[in-house]
């Protein structure tokens, strides 16, 4: 392993030429010990070039043509674990986010970041930290099982129990300060998402899981 | 339309027609003079003893006659042509009954100037009604008949001579003469009256239908049907002197029977170019050059009679034409068919009726078949029929047009949408992609001491971006519908400390894109209205995949629209939502209150 103060060797991948280009220049001039090893255009190119050049860091973008920068990123993470993958790309989305922290990323940022931000990512990872714009998905219903297990939300739950206490769907209506119509759309959904058809299965159901 | 060519005949008597078919409407048998009158319930009497006398000065009065001047003619309906002068018909009666009998005296017409009615006991005139026109009001009549009616009173067994004075200076002089017992008479005359009535106010009712229809779809074939229906009325009401009598000056003394053939002769033709050949599969070019020129001459026989007096030659001119027009239409109408419109089908059943009375007709001058009541009654209602038929072939083609056109207008729309999204995808992608990427490119290249340029760089990158996604939110093309809707509630969440739970259900179908964008803006749109004015500390949107549609609910716990839903930039976001609702064939439905709102959208698959 290298050390702050020598050289880094990088590789590029990236399928945007331009940017790839423009991102080595910047980085060779902001920081002299940056040196980029190898750039790469494709995903198919990726792993040969690690083999080849050995590099300490590689910036992948998600965005490469088959196979993608996720797919890359998992065969990085299982035959080179070593090395220090860092996720370049223009979406922020909390789904990628956290697909790239499972997939073993040492860090995941977006292309428009500054350089200086950049560098600062590259020589935190090489120390060890990992680097998410987001922090992981603390699911806030995970502690509620119905969501989990069947995907009920709390109104449904309520019309179950309404209906376990005999209501019919205008009484529930009134109870829930809904129309006629909704409680019979909630109803519907909830058969959808239990895969029932009668109302005994759903009193089965609302008894078997204390509803 | 066709029908006309009998409507043209004096009311009921198939004078004219009788002639154009070469028919002859006398029929009598020998029987002695006076006429014996006892049982005469439906009008008819024997022609053998009337008498007639041209009184070339127009002075005479009935004592001057001498009936040695006077001729028989072999008719109870005579025909004096337009010579203008003043006609006597005689005839001697005598009551056979053994009672007082009341009989009348008909002369079924409306339009001679005048008629003078005489009753000669010996050589004492016992009862007589002199200068009765149409311009004596029905009420000051001695019997209230549109048409001349005297009344005839006899003692039994009283033998009277009849004297009637007649003249028409502006057209034929037509002295159709019927006896009838009077309570024959007043029954036939209310027969009369409400069967024309009701036809006719049911062709004025269509006239002011069709003028609606007009005025509201801006569609001029119901402008020819309300003419069309309207002429058929003015005939209607003239021949049987309606219009005469209740009509002001001077509208009285129209010749309706010919303006309103005319008429609607004109509007028919024009009518049944828009109805029939508009929608020919192929154009007939000699059809619609024929058509043309008779609505030319039709409209100049229309000025012709609107401005010139009645002239010897106008009847048979009329008849000329109208029986041209009707056998053009025939021909018309039946060559379409071959073409197979549709239209033309409906309208030959249209006629339908019309047909039949000449079939009646023929089989009764070929004396097979005997003429009915209802055959003569029929004359009122073929034009009826005909007009209603054809309206309701309008109506239905109208509506046909209309679906259609909103079909089209629906496949234009979403071909325009279709389109318009297609390449605003694109364009978002080559911005976000190419241009956007240059510019970090670009950046890379900047020399390192320019801040300002950096600065404008990272402004115009963000600018870039923002366009971009607006334009096309990539989260959709990236991760699909419910995956772009996951990705919001976390972020919206995030953003406005409102607990979001995003739900997808049941399996996943996926809708073309433009769908699922539409169906992403609107719940996007329902998801920034609930963090902007709800209130609300939770909300739940899921997708539920049904085998039969997708549905959407969107819920909060916040305090509802209140009662500024209609004004508040929420309503404008709900407009929003609506339409596009709309635009993918689904249903959208608010259920608001103090405890949260929830809004339903079931949208179809296809």
């Amino acid at each position: 392993m290298t050390s702050a103060a020598s050289s880094v060797r990088i590789l590029l991948a990236d399928d945007h030429t331009l940017f790839s280009d423009g991102l080595a220049l910047q980085l060779a001039q902001a920081d002299p010990a940056m040196t980029v090893v190898g750039q790469v255009f494709r995903g198919a190119d990726v792993l040969p070039a690690v083999q080849a050049h050995t590099p300490h860091v590689v910036l992948l973008d998600i965005n490469l043509p088959a196979p993608t920068g996720i797919e890359c990123l998992r065969q990085l993470s299982d035959t080179y674990p070593a090395v220090k993958t860092i996720m370049l790309t223009m979406y922020a989305y909390k789904r990628f986010v956290d697909e790239c922290r499972g997939a073993g990323a040492a860090a995941y940022l977006l292309k428009h970041v500054q350089i200086s931000t950049m560098i600062d990512t590259i020589r935190r990872v090489l120390i060890g930290e990992r680097i998410f714009p987001t922090s992981p998905t603390v699911d806030l219903h995970a502690a509620d099982s119905f969501v989990v297990r069947f995907k009920l939300t709390p109104t449904e739950l309520k019309v179950i129990r309404l209906m376990r206490q005999g209501l019919n769907t205008q009484q529930i209506g009134d109870q829930l300060f809904v129309s006629f119509e909704t409680v019979k759309s909630h109803r519907k959904n909830i058969y959808r998402k239990l895969t029932i058809t009668h109302l005994s299965d759903l009193i089965a159901f609302a008894h078997e899981h204390g509803l | 339309m066709m029908s006309q060519l009998f409507l043209l005949i004096p009311t009921g008597r198939w004078l004219l027609l009788g002639l154009l078919l070469g028919l002859t409407a006398a029929s009598g048998w020998a029987q002695p003079c006076p006429l014996q009158l006892d049982s005469l319930s439906s009008g008819t009497y024997p022609s053998d003893c009337l008498l007639t006398f041209a009184d070339s000065t127009g002075q005479l009065t009935p004592r001057q006659l001498d009936l040695s001047q006077f001729k028989p003619v072999g008719t109870t309906q005579p025909n004096f042509g337009t010579d203008g002068l003043t006609h006597w018909l005689t005839f001697t009666c005598q009551n056979a009954a053994k009672q007082a009998h009341q009989f009348v005296l008909e002369v079924d017409i409306v339009y001679a100037d005048e008629m003078s009615f005489y009753v000669l006991d010996g050589q004492r005139i016992s009862y007589q009604i002199e200068h009765d026109s149409w311009h004596v009001p029905l009420w000051k009549r001695s019997i209230p008949s549109r048409y001349f009616a005297f009344p005839l009173n006899l003692t039994p067994g009283q033998t009277v001579r009849v004297l009637l004075r007649a003249q028409e200076e502006g057209g034929t002089l037509i002295t159709p003469i019927h006896i009838w017992e009077r309570s024959a008479y007043e029954l036939y005359y209310s027969t009369e009256t409400n069967i024309l009535i009701l036809p006719a106010i049911i062709l004025l009712f269509l006239t002011v239908v069709g003028l609606g229809v007009f005025i509201v779809s801006r569609n001029l074939i119901w402008l020819f049907y309300a003419v069309h229906a309207f002429g058929t009325a003015v005939y209607n009401l003239n021949i049987e002197g309606v219009l005469a009598h209740y009509l002001p000056d001077p509208f009285n003394t129209i010749k309706g029977y010919a303006l309103g053939v005319s008429l609607s002769y004109m509007a028919n033709l024009l009518f049944t170019q828009q109805y029939v050949y508009k929608r020919l599969p192929k154009p007939i070019g000699w059809l619609r050059w024929a058509t043309y020129g008779l609505i030319g001459v039709q409209a100049t026989w229309f000025l012709y009679l609107l401005v010139m007096p009645f002239q010897d030659h106008t009847a048979d001119v009329a008849l000329l034409i109208t029986g041209i027009t009707a056998a053009f239409m025939l021909m018309y109408l039946l060559t379409c068919l071959a073409k197979g419109s549709d239209e033309a089908r409906i309208y030959l059943l249209a006629i339908a009726p019309f047909l039949l009375i000449v079939l009646v007709r023929v089989l009764d001058s070929a004396g097979i078949l005997e003429t009915q009541d209802w055959h003569y009654y029929l004359r009122y209602y073929a034009p009826l029929f005909e007009i209603i038929v054809l309206g309701i072939g309008a109506t239905r083609q109208l509506i046909h047009e209309r679906e259609a056109t909103l079909i089209q207008l629906g496949n234009t729309q979403k071909e325009v949408i279709l389109t318009q999204e297609t390449e605003r995808r694109r364009i978002a992608q080559d911005l976000h992609d190419d241009v956007g990427t240059s510019l970090l490119a670009l950046r890379g290249k900047l020399p390192p001491a320019s801040e300002e340029a950096y600065e404008l760089i990272n402004q115009i990158i963000a600018n870039v971006r923002t366009v971009s996604h607006n334009l096309m939110p990539d989260e959709l093309t990236m991760l699909g519908l419910g995956g772009a809707l996951a990705e919001t509630a976390e972020r919206l969440g995030a953003a406005s400390g409102i607990r979001f739970l995003f739900v997808s259900a049941g399996e996943v179908i996926p809708l073309p894109q433009v769908k699922e964008l539409a169906i992403y803006r609107a719940v996007l749109e329902l998801m920034h209205n609930v963090v902007r004015h709800s209130g609300a500390t939770e909300a739940v949107v899921q997708l539920v995949y049904h085998p039969d549609g997708l549905n959407i609910m969107v819920e909060d716990n916040g305090h509802g629209f209140g009662n500024h839903k209609a004004d508040s930039a929420s309503g404008i976001g709900l407009k929003n939502v609506a339409s596009r609702t709309e635009w993918l064939g689904g249903r959208m439905a608010i259920d608001t209150s103090v405890r949260g709102t929830t809004i339903r959208l079931d949208v179809p698959y296809t």
